[in-house]
């Protein structure tokens, strides 16, 4: 038996074992790192990803869920739209210099990120978890990977106190595409997304330029 | 000892012993009671120069109140391209400071919990602290729009607060107070980000760790042994030594007045001693004995102590730069004793000291009149520091007049055949001046044309400004660190703000807010970015109550529909109610607790209670058009637009004009006096020569680009004091003509000496003030034996 098919066995066994587990038991390290950009490079192959989001946000201190779906887009360069249509309809845009919020009521509301450092790295951050970008979170989390197949999990814990007082732990599912991200809030509280119906293309339709502000 | 001495040299059995304890006790009084009665305390700060704005009279103390505030903060930039080296080295500067008495506040750290702090303070006062656009909605009755927006929120992504107060807060107002707070406040334009508990900010690839101090009240900004600021700039320049990579900026007015003062001292060491050296040379040279030169150090000692202790009486400190100005004493009281010693130590008729000050004694008076006519004109202008200089001067003037009179004709006079001085530098320029008298009338008509030209072009060019950005010039380093310190820190604020006043804290917020209200409406123009105000936390009561109101109207009503909504039942409903009852009385003032990590901001803004007025700052950011601003002002009640530096620019003109007018006013009496004792025509020929030398020195400044400001005419005025001596000292001693030429020539050239050192000062006012008065004294000099008694060969 070749050498190196026995150590990719093992590596299956132990990966397989693991991911049976918690993710966060297994830190990212020289060995699955590689693993893991492959996998993100998958996510990051398009310029354009399309889909349609459910939403769904537990909070346990008033036993209360709270369920919303509608569409994303997210543009590699350009940002993320994330559009919720139902039960209450709302756009939220974020792009590297601007966080904007509108409601059809016309709420219309901005965080200027391009001279806010804080709302800059939010603005980054939400932008390399959902656009595939590894090499973006490792300077802002402690990450931890596992693979079972091609189904992979990422976790990501914040090395900022500040941060994990809002966010307490990210976790992403995926294979060829997201599947879903798990975000634990400072109080323990979880929001579930669950993304299908991936669809890819190269440009931005006129309304999605619109709404990065681009010509 | 002492009685050996004083027998030896002087005596004649002549002791005036009246007139001599009148000098002592003179003295005693002058020098021992400001001694006994207040400490030495020397003012460095740079901005105390300045003086009051005459437009912001009625807000002046609260505008020192504010940069009294302002300007003991510094912060310290340590960057490195590696965030941990940085961070590693802003520690070791942390830990070196942090225990220091001298300072009152250090930070490193930022408590991670401070966010959280602030959204339970605004949270905890949602029914109260509402921004303008919530309030618009709830006045225009817009509550669906309200409640849908909030339904949206709570179904929508990425919030940045909680939901777990949802059944308390079903409308989202603590969210729309934070949302208001993070884009409107100074945090939507920070540019530092919290890594690792200290605050981080990125320029072109270098990590800055930021540390923020302030000095403690008791400490002086001056250059000491072992002063804080000088500490850190040690162990600053050590770190950078010793980690390659490591930049460091540093900003804070503590900096800035640490490195002028320290200028400032050395400057006044060089000045003076060049001062002394060349004294103390031309002394020998000229007199060949030491007895003038330790009489004369003696007494310029006891005048300028003098002077520095009457300084003290009157203004309980002393600034640093009129130590500086202070210096050029030196020369002036000199003119005095030289005058004494040429006649002491030339004259063969001679038989005691008192014919020597019989000999000297009109000039010397007139020309200790008129030179302190000049002072107490400047006396009169309304600037504290211009007083200062005017009293140091006049009392050590004063001193130095009585030392004369009383004290130098005890002293023996040299035996006759001793009474010799070199004259041949006099001999040369008799000789030089003798050949200008002789020139024939076509060639002083050439002359008079040339001057008349070059003097004309010269005013024509003159710039009369008085721009203070021009006047301080930092240093290379300081400047590099300033501009890199301001591109990382990217605050925005500009050198003008705005401060409010109010008959009480509620006048004065509710004043703010009309003021918030109008920037609001430019910030939608895209005039400014943000602002820094205290009812961003603090609005007025009024305002609160309003809001309150407005929420228990318009919202309470639909609260039930609200929470059904959200899954909640009618318990929940009258848990909201019973928590908005509550909350009546959570009204945010001054003295509520606020939020530890906005307590500074807060501290600098609200000025407080100042003579029985109430006063608060409020601080634009990223603004453009500086008019629209000044307008705004303009059109509000009790709203002042500070610019500091411009306002003290005109202020400073202001002042120029008054102190030259109090001159032309003194100059008036002397001219009166001198003619009561030579004649109009005699009086006139004497002041037309300092006023000639004041005219062609502000040529010369013309034509070298100088600015003819305050400091500048401060230099006239002076020269008007001191040149007008020269004059008197050729009418008065025409007889004797070779000694008063090398006696003027002594005069001249100290005083040259010393307002030449001032000239070479890095101080721009020092350096205009002491070229103003090197140009006038040089031509006084020159012009002096124009004065109708003509040096004969």
């Amino acid at each position: 038996m070749p050498k190196g098919f026995l150590f990719s066995f093992l590596g299956f066994v132990f990966l397989g074992v693991s991911f049976a587990g918690s993710v966060y038991d297994f830190p990212l390290n020289a060995e699955n790192r590689p693993v893991l950009e492959k996998s993100f490079s998958i996510l990051a192959a398009h310029n354009v990803t399309r889909g349609h989001f459910k939403q769904t946000k537990t909070i346990t201190r008033i036993s209360r869920t709270f369920i919303s779906e509608g569409t994303f887009v997210i543009a590699d360069g350009n940002g993320i739209i994330w559009d919720t249509q139902k039960p209450f309809p709302s756009t939220l845009v974020i792009t590297s210099d601007k966080i904007v919020q509108k409601t059809p009521q016309g709420k219309n509301s901005t965080l200027d990120a391009s001279d806010n450092a804080a709302f800059r790295e939010f603005s980054n951050t939400i932008q390399a978890v959902f656009s595939g970008k590894p090499s973006a979170l490792y300077s802002q989390f402690n990450i931890f990977f596992s693979v079972q197949g091609n189904q992979w999990k990422l976790g990501l814990i914040p090395k900022e106190e500040v941060v994990r007082s809002i966010i307490s732990s990210i976790e992403l599912n995926g294979d060829l595409t997201l599947n879903s991200v798990l975000i634990k809030d400072g109080n323990q509280d979880l929001t579930r997304y669950e993304f299908s119906a991936h669809k890819y293309s190269e440009d931005l339709e006129p309304k999605e330029k619109d709404a990065f502000g681009r010509p | 000892m002492l009685s050996d001495v004083l027998k030896k040299h002087f005596g004649n059995g002549q002791w005036n012993r009246p007139m001599v304890a009148f000098w002592i006790v003179f003295h005693l009084v002058l020098i021992g009671i400001p001694l006994f009665l207040y400490p030495i305390k020397i003012n460095t700060d740079l901005y105390s120069v300045l003086p009051a704005s005459h437009e912001l009279h009625k807000v002046s103390e609260a505008e020192r109140t504010l940069s009294s505030k302002t300007t003991s903060q510094f912060y310290v930039l340590v960057g490195h391209e590696n965030f941990e080296t940085a961070k590693k080295a802003s520690e070791i500067l942390y830990a070196a400071i942090k225990e220091d008495h001298s300072l009152d506040t250090v930070r490193l750290y930022v408590d991670p919990s401070s966010m959280q702090e602030i959204q339970n303070f605004l949270f905890a006062h949602r029914y109260q602290m509402q921004g303008p656009e919530m309030v618009r909605q709830l006045e225009k009755g817009e509550v669906d729009r309200i409640s849908s927006d909030a339904l949206s929120s709570v179904y929508g992504a990425f919030q940045f607060s909680s939901l777990d107060n949802l059944a308390k807060d079903p409308f989202l107002l603590g969210e729309n107070s934070l949302n208001r707070y993070l884009s409107s406040s100074l945090f939507s334009s920070l540019a530092f980000g919290i890594k690792e508990n200290v605050l981080v900010a990125s320029d072109s690839g270098v990590q800055y760790v930021m540390l923020s101090g302030s000095l403690a009240p008791h400490v002086s900004a001056i250059a000491k042994e072992g002063h804080i600021i000088g500490r850190i700039n040690e162990l600053c320049a050590k770190m950078e030594k010793e980690t390659p990579g490591l930049r460091l900026a540093f900003s804070g007015v503590p900096f800035h007045s640490y490195e002028s003062s320290s200028n400032a001292q050395n400057e006044v060491m060089i000045i003076s001693i060049i001062s002394m050296l060349a004294i103390i040379v031309l002394f020998i040279l000229v007199f060949r004995s030491p007895i003038p030169l330790v009489m004369v150090i003696g007494y310029i000692f006891v005048a300028g102590l003098t002077a520095l202790c009457c300084t003290l009486w009157a203004f309980k400190e002393i600034h640093i730069f009129t130590f500086v100005f202070g210096t050029s004493l030196i020369g002036i009281c000199i003119d005095y004793s030289v005058h004494f010693f040429m006649d002491w130590k030339s004259s063969q008729e001679n038989k005691t000291g008192f014919d020597v000050r019989a000999h000297i004694f009109k000039g010397v008076i007139l020309g200790f009149l008129t030179t302190e006519a000049g002072y107490l004109a400047v006396m009169l202008a309304p600037f504290p520091l211009l007083k200062q200089m005017a009293l140091f001067s006049f009392a050590g003037l004063l001193s130095s007049l009585l030392t004369i009179m009383i004290i130098f004709p005890n002293l023996k006079l040299p035996t006759v055949e001793k009474r010799i001085v070199p004259l041949k530098a006099a001999d040369i320029l008799l000789k030089v001046y003798s050949r200008i008298f002789a020139l024939k009338r076509p060639a002083w008509i050439c002359i008079w044309i040339v001057a008349i030209a070059v003097i004309i072009s010269g005013l024509m060019r003159l710039n009369m400004e008085n721009d203070i950005r021009g006047l301080y010039s930092m240093s290379d380093h300081l400047k590099k660190s300033e501009q890199l310190a301001a591109r990382v820190m990217n605050l925005g604020t500009s050198g003008w703000f705005f401060i409010i006043s109010g008959k009480s804290p509620e006048d004065v917020l509710q004043r703010e807010e009309r003021l918030c209200s109008r920037l609001d409406a430019e910030k939608e123009k895209g005039q400014l970015s943000s602002y820094m105000a205290t009812t961003l936390f603090v609005p007025s009561l009024a305002t609160q109550n309003h809001t309150y109101s407005l929420i228990r109207e318009k919202l309470l009503p639909s609260s039930q529909n609200q929470l059904t909504q959200l899954g909640f039942g009618t318990a929940e409903n009258e848990k909201f109610l019973a928590d908005f009852s509550a909350a009546s009385k959570a009204m945010v003032t001054m003295d509520s607790k606020l939020p530890s990590n906005l307590g500074p901001m807060l501290n600098t803004l609200w000025l407080g209670k100042i003579d029985g007025v109430y006063y608060s700052a409020v601080l634009p950011l990223h603004a453009k058009d500086q008019m629209v601003f000044k307008k705004m002002a303009s059109e509000m009640d009790s709203v002042y637009f500070v610019d500091k530096m411009t306002d003290i620019g005109n202020e400073l003109t202001r002042l120029s004009h008054i102190a030259l007018g109090l001159v032309i006013l003194a100059y008036a009496l002397v001219l009166v006096l001198l003619s009561f004792v030579y004649g109009f025509r005699t009086a006139f020929r004497i002041i037309r020569t300092p006023l000639l030398a004041c005219i062609i020195a502000a040529s010369l400044l013309g034509h070298l680009g100088i600015p003819y400001n305050f400091f500048a005419i401060v230099g006239a005025i002076l020269t008007l004091s001191i040149g007008i001596d020269y004059s008197l000292f050729f009418k008065e001693n025409a007889k004797t003509m070779r000694t008063t030429m090398l006696a003027v020539l002594l005069s001249v050239v100290t005083t040259l000496l010393s307002f030449g050192a001032l000239g070479l000062s890095s101080f721009a006012p020092v350096s205009t003030f002491g070229l103003s008065v090197l140009f006038g004294i040089s031509f006084c000099f020159f012009l002096a034996p124009f004065n109708g008694t003509r040096p004969q060969k």
